[in-house]
């Protein structure tokens, strides 16, 4: 159940282009990673941009979340909050997010960026839920 | 990939891929631009957060970028975002202006609109360092 989620949420167009995989996802937990590439950096040769850090962490909470949904159940990120403690050069960029607390209609979860093995960011997220009409 | 048509503000590979365009850019304002396509979607079809989390961060940088040095650069220390209303086509139009710029820290704040709606509002905090020089 919790697998054959994975692919869609890689699905998504933005996670795609940002290069975003994810490599376990359950119970209200998620690892992700994106591979430090030309492509994500602030400036060449530098380091890591800080919006493609933000989408790291927003598509891992996401992930997170994900798991503790049913499929009428749908999220949307209410607040964002990342704090930036390394500049990450080269390497993988590991994202740690767990669900702190899912209620009925508001769930916040929080995140630790590593890279090789720094603590690069940590981030709190709030979501808001809503439910689909079962048709 | 959407490339930039004003050449005359640098863009970092990401805020290429993301799509980001600079129309302004002045000590203590910018004004950044996505356009909202296939690409920068998330899984409902409106606009990623993390697409907008970049608007922010490329916006707070443009809005400082005028005022530093040869040997100064800045970097993100945090970026809060509060998400208002999903975007699902048209343009986020992000204006971000300065609010306190100390010597080592500065503080600004940006609005993301999509026709004329606000879509989020941010708070960024730069910091300041020296670039030693070899």
């Amino acid at each position: 159940m919790v697998q054959s989620r994975y692919p869609e949420f890689e699905n998504s167009p933005y996670t795609k282009l940002t290069g975003v995989k994810f490599t376990a996802l359950e119970d209200g937990y998620s690892h992700a990673v994106m591979k430090v590439t030309d492509a994500v950096l602030g400036f060449p040769n530098g380091s890591v941009h800080g919006g493609a850090i933000a989408t790291l962490v927003d598509v891992g909470m996401g992930g997170a979340l994900r798991t503790l949904l049913t499929d009428y159940e749908l999220m949307r990120t209410v607040q964002l909050q990342v704090n930036y403690l390394a500049a990450p050069l080269s390497g993988v960029c590991v994202c740690e997010s767990k669900v702190i607390r899912k209620g009925r209609k508001i769930a916040t979860v929080e995140s630790e960026i590593r890279n090789e093995g720094i603590l690069a960011a940590k981030a709190t997220g709030t979501y808001y839920i809503t439910k689909l009409k079962k048709e | 990939m959407t490339e930039t048509s004003n050449s005359k503000y640098r863009l970092s590979p990401f805020a290429k891929l993301a799509g980001v365009k600079v129309n302004r850019s002045e000590k203590g304002f910018s004004q950044c631009v996505i356009e909202i396509s296939e690409q920068t979607y998330n899984l409902q079809r409106t606009a990623h957060g993390g697409d907008i989390s970049t608007l922010v961060d490329c916006g707070i940088f443009y809005a400082f970028h005028p005022f530093l040095s040869k040997d100064e650069a800045i970097r993100t220390v945090q970026l809060q975002i509060n998400y208002f209303a999903v975007a699902a086509s048209g343009d986020l139009v992000c204006e971000s202006k300065i609010i306190n710029k100390g010597k080592r820290i500065a503080t600004l704040e940006s609005e993301v609109k999509n026709e004329g709606n606000l879509v989020a509002e941010a708070t960024g905090i730069l910091y300041i360092n020296k670039v030693k020089d070899d």
